[in-house]
């Protein structure tokens, strides 16, 4: 039989299902299902080790010119050597072209992050300070509505052991983060995650010098009755340098990077989304330029952030204040960006 | 119930969107043996595509207020539906090899022969890796166009063509080694 007679057999929509779905719905349950917009599919992003092979080779390529060889080499292994269309300079410098280019294309040594890393003082920048910040985002092909959330920093407890909470709530989402005094670590952080009413997640994670307890409580995804799970991977080691950089860490951390001119630093990150017990998170301030955004006009650097060689998105901080003015990830046509509508500070 | 999709009107979208039970009704009556048949042929059991199904209405109100309205409702329904598959499908690892188990609905109207054909076309497609697989079924069981494979998954047109070329490579091998 050719393809084109192929015959599946299949079940029909169930009936009573949706007298079920009625009754969920009408007792407040919900489900977040995927969005139906079209995908755009990703750009080809190659490891930079794919960019050094292919300077080799056209650094070997270059060094075969030079044959044929000067007469007076007459050692067998070198013989050989040529024999395979090399020279004996060759692999020294095939070895260290590879070794230029892998740095060049940012690519960082393999391995495992270990379990204790010394942790990088790069939190040298602006440092925290209280005020609220709204961003607006959204898909930038169109394809998602605008959302906004509002991330507001205070300092909080007695005088003498003062810290700073974060407090952020977008539609769906709410984030809590204490800092040390000096802003420069986390304590704790809770995320909460609810859609239509009704609490989805929940994690709450106690940092210190050893992380002591990762707490996540499944609220139920609307189906079954609520679950608590424990961590899947529990973590001990030495506490990071700040939590996971995205939401409203990255907002607070930006302002206290030292920023300028082709800078580069690391911090490490976690434990959000990642089975890795901590993860080293790079910034590299790769350009600089105008931006304009609902909160106004602004000459910013142009950030990129990246774990290990995967780029995960761009930043544009404006360079007097240190804002977040505009994250970026994914591609500028279908990207999700979000934009500062407003910052306000206290006191 | 037949699987008629056609063309909403934006009055019943609104209404569905706003999640009035009969607007709900309707259009899973409308489209919802097309769903089942899609969602099971993705996952391979029809309990996990009824639960497939069950989250893909419990949200779909929710889910209305992203709909832009660009292209028709049917293919934004099956996107939206074939992505819940692909999520569930990942969640619990569902080993490959698993072949499909048997539909609760046999068509009587169809030879032994053929039903006999069928069976092992559904053990052939049970063994093809994910990704074979699904572009084969949104392709050749699903009657989707490779454009609309690629926007549904985020791929390039050419790697749906690639893949459906290899899944049926695949299945005509199996087909002939089987005995």
């Amino acid at each position: 039989m050719t393809h084109s007679q192929w015959r599946f057999r299949a079940p029909t929509a169930p009936a009573g299902l949706m007298e079920r779905v009625i009754a969920a719905r009408a007792q407040g349950l919900r489900t977040t299902i995927p969005d139906g917009a079209p995908a755009v599919p990703r750009p080809i992003v190659r490891p930079p080790f794919v960019y050094a092979a292919v300077a080799v080779l056209v650094a070997g390529g270059a060094l075969l010119r030079q044959w044929p060889p000067s007469p007076d080499d007459g050692v067998e292994i070198t013989q050989t050597l040529r024999e395979c269309g090399m020279t004996t300079e060759m692999p020294w410098l095939m070895t260290a072209s590879a070794l230029v280019l892998a740095t060049a294309c940012g690519q960082e040594p393999t391995g495992a992050v270990s379990a204790a890393p010394a942790a990088p003082a790069v939190l040298e920048g602006r440092g925290l300070e209280a005020g609220t910040w709204v961003y607006e985002s959204g898909r930038r092909d169109g394809s998602s509505g605008r959302r906004r959330h509002t991330y507001e920093l205070a300092r909080v407890g007695d005088p003498g052991e003062t810290s700073w909470q974060s407090v952020s709530n977008g539609a769906h989402r709410a984030d809590t983060l204490w800092y040390t005094a000096d802003g420069s670590r986390p304590i704790r952080q809770t995320v909460r995650v609810a859609r239509g009413g009704k609490d989805l997640w929940a994690v709450d994670v106690t940092y210190g010098t050893t992380i002591a307890s990762v707490v996540s409580d499944y609220l139920g995804n609307g189906k079954s009755p609520p679950q608590r799970r424990a961590w899947s991977n529990p973590i001990t080691s030495a506490g990071p340098t700040f939590p996971a950089v995205h939401g409203p860490a990255i907002v607070h951390l930006v302002r206290q990077l030292p920023l300028a001119r082709e800078w580069s630093g690391s911090v490490q990150a976690g434990p959000f989304g990642s089975q890795n017990p901590l993860r080293q998170t790079s910034f590299h301030v790769e350009g600089e330029g105008i931006v304009r955004v609902p909160a106004g006009v602004f000459d910013c650097w142009r950030v990129t952030v990246a774990n290990g060689a995967s780029r995960l998105e761009t930043l544009w901080v404006s360079k007097t204040e240190q804002l977040l003015v505009r994250a970026l990830s994914g591609s500028e046509d279908a990207g999700v960006e979000a934009v500062l509508v407003s910052f306000t500070p206290q006191g | 119930m037949t699987a008629t999709p056609g063309v909403e009107s934006p009055d019943l979208i609104a209404r569905a969107r706003a999640g009035h039970p009969e607007a709900l009704e309707a259009i899973y009556v409308q489209h919802g043996d097309a769903l089942m048949r899609l969602a099971y042929h993705l996952i391979g059991s029809a309990a996990d595509a009824e639960d497939v199904l069950h989250d893909v209405f419990l949200g779909l109100p929710e889910a209305l207020g992203r709909y832009q309205e660009r292209g028709t409702f049917s293919a934004w329904l099956r996107r939206v539906t074939t992505r819940v598959a692909l999520d569930r499908l990942r969640a619990t690892r569902r080993r490959r090899e698993v072949p499909l188990e048997g539909a609760n609905e046999p068509t009587t109207s169809a030879s032994d022969r053929d039903l006999a054909d069928r069976s092992e076309l559904e053990r052939a497609l049970g063994t093809l890796p994910e990704k074979l697989r699904v572009v084969f079924v949104l392709k050749e069981i699903d009657g989707q166009s490779h454009m609309e494979i690629a926007e549904t998954l985020g791929i390039r047109v050419g790697t749906s063509e690639v893949r459906l070329h290899r899944a049926i490579r695949r299945l005509r091998r199996f087909l002939k080694e089987s005995p």
